[in-house]
């Protein structure tokens, strides 16, 4: 997928993104850091069609699309099965062998009948990833997936979801603000400011797959963060 | 103690009613256990009444549902339509449903029609307000997901506006509950004959006789009939939405 020359502004006229090119390799896994308020969840609902740009071009070159929200954002009245169903009952193409199998990769294929609430922060969270996966998305879009979970929950679905990454190879595009995370996740790491939204940094992240917790204390992975941070302002903090 | 508070509350109300009752002629006030006789002696008639009413209220209550739920539907889609209709629509609570009542019994003639009316009248609006109300709570992240894997309008209302809005819905319909048994009491008193006999027109005939103690028995009667309509409806959304909306025990 790629945006050239992307432009967006609210009807107010405040202006999120002034004119962003950026390209991105079938497979890749792209992560975009920066401070709140940068414009980066814009960036992936421009990606998602769910808002359009004011100017040049988001193309996702007919991509299937999925996306995991900050939030679970399960439907409460359905069940875990039923949620993860839900994009192939809107397109009329039930397939109950494909929602179990998303959710055996998950890890969840005991909780199919049960309602979201009566699951943890993590488990509804890997329930939303599930539902991402059952559409066989070929673009898969990550908005903060883990900022609400504690370390220990954070670890694990890190783990489980490079794993899944590995195995399908979609193209994704991951926003967060957790620098290790998007070393452990990502081929390539962005640094934005803003706004207006620009690339600040752009770095390949040198590190074989399967990764894990043990590659945090990787020095190329200590160097990737202390670079990024110094090019969002954060170096004092480091 | 939960249970006790509200139960001593009563107990005193009752005393109280008692005593006053002791010193006032019973044309006035009857006792508690003249109104108790009261509604034995005439059970098979307040029967006869009580279901002409919870007949009269529940069509009322099912046609503002109906109507009162399409059009919340309807002004929730379409800001224009509701912008076109509210004032007629509020109109329809601000008129006093005892002026309109006379006039539907010149268009309807007597019986039941008339009191399903009032009843309907009464409840609509909760409905309404309470549909448009809970329609455009959803929650915008539910939205943006329905959108990305392209559901159509039609798709967005049923399986997720529509299951989204229902607690408001059912708390409309409580209210409306209560409201439907006024409504349909109102149209009993103007428009019923006695055949079907209704509660309504029970109360208004025994006041008249001077028959205190079956006035207060159909009174009472009219009062069960609304919690018992208020009940049920609880019970139904705790069946119904109670496994996934916590505020439904």
């Amino acid at each position: 997928m790629r945006f050239d020359d992307a432009r967006f502004a609210w009807p107010s006229g405040e202006e999120i993104l002034s004119g962003l090119s950026l390209d991105l390799a079938p497979g890749q896994v792209v992560a975009f850091v920066g401070k709140s308020g940068c414009g980066k969840s814009t960036l992936l609902r421009l990606a998602a069609g769910l808002s359009a740009p004011t100017g040049g071009v988001v193309d996702v070159q007919g991509a299937r699309l999925a996306f995991v929200f900050q939030r679970p954002n399960l439907l409460p009245w359905r069940t875990v099965a039923e949620n993860v169903a839900l994009p192939l009952s809107l397109q009329g193409a039930e397939d109950p062998a494909a929602v179990a199998a998303a959710l055996a990769q998950v890890g969840l294929a005991d909780a199919a009948h049960k309602l979201p609430q009566a699951l943890s922060g993590g488990m509804q969270m890997r329930v939303s990833i599930a539902r991402a996966l059952v559409s066989q998305p070929t673009l898969l879009l990550l908005d903060e997936p883990f900022s609400a979970l504690d370390a220990l929950t954070r670890a694990r679905l890190h783990r489980e979801l490079g794993q899944i990454l590995d195995e399908r190879g979609f193209t994704t595009l991951l926003v967060t603000h957790d620098l290790h995370e998007a070393a452990l996740l990502a081929d390539r790491v962005v640094a934005l400011g803003g706004p207006p939204l620009r690339v600040l940094l752009d770095l390949p992240v040198a590190l074989d797959a399967p990764r894990g917790r043990r590659d945090l204390y990787d020095p190329r992975v200590g160097a990737l963060v202390r670079e990024v941070r110094a090019a969002l302002g954060e170096e004092a903090e480091a | 103690m939960r249970r006790a508070l509200p139960a001593v509350v009563g107990l005193c109300a009752l005393g109280l009613w008692a005593a006053l009752s002791a010193r006032l002629p019973e044309v006035l006030l009857p006792s508690p256990l003249e109104v108790a006789r009261a509604l034995v002696d005439h059970a098979p008639r307040l029967g006869e009444a009580a279901l002409t009413t919870t007949a009269a209220a529940l069509l009322g209550l099912l046609l503002a549902a109906v109507f009162g739920g399409g059009a919340g539907v309807l002004f929730a889609r379409s800001p224009a339509l509701e912008r076109a209709f509210a004032p007629y629509t509020l109109l329809l609570q601000t008129v006093p449903v005892v002026a309109i009542a006379p006039l539907l019994v010149v268009w309807l003639g007597y019986g039941l029609k008339v009191s399903v009316c009032t009843a309907a009248l009464v409840s609509f609006f909760p409905i309404l307000t309470a549909t448009v109300a809970g329609l455009r709570a959803t929650p915008p992240e539910q939205l943006d997901l329905l959108r990305l894997y392209g559901a159509t309008e039609l798709q967005t209302l049923w399986r997720l506006r529509l299951p989204s809005a229902a607690p408001f819905v059912f708390a409309g319909l409580r209210s409306s509950a209560g409201l439907s048994v006024i409504g349909a009491i109102v149209g009993e008193f103007v428009g019923s004959n006695g055949a079907p006999v209704s509660l309504g027109y029970l109360v208004l005939r025994s006041a008249r006789s001077a028959d205190t103690p079956l006035t207060f028995a159909a009174i009472v009667a009219s009062t069960a009939l609304a919690l018992t309509l208020y009940t049920t409806l609880r019970r139904l959304e705790a069946k119904l939405i109670g496994a996934w909306h916590p505020g439904v025990t």
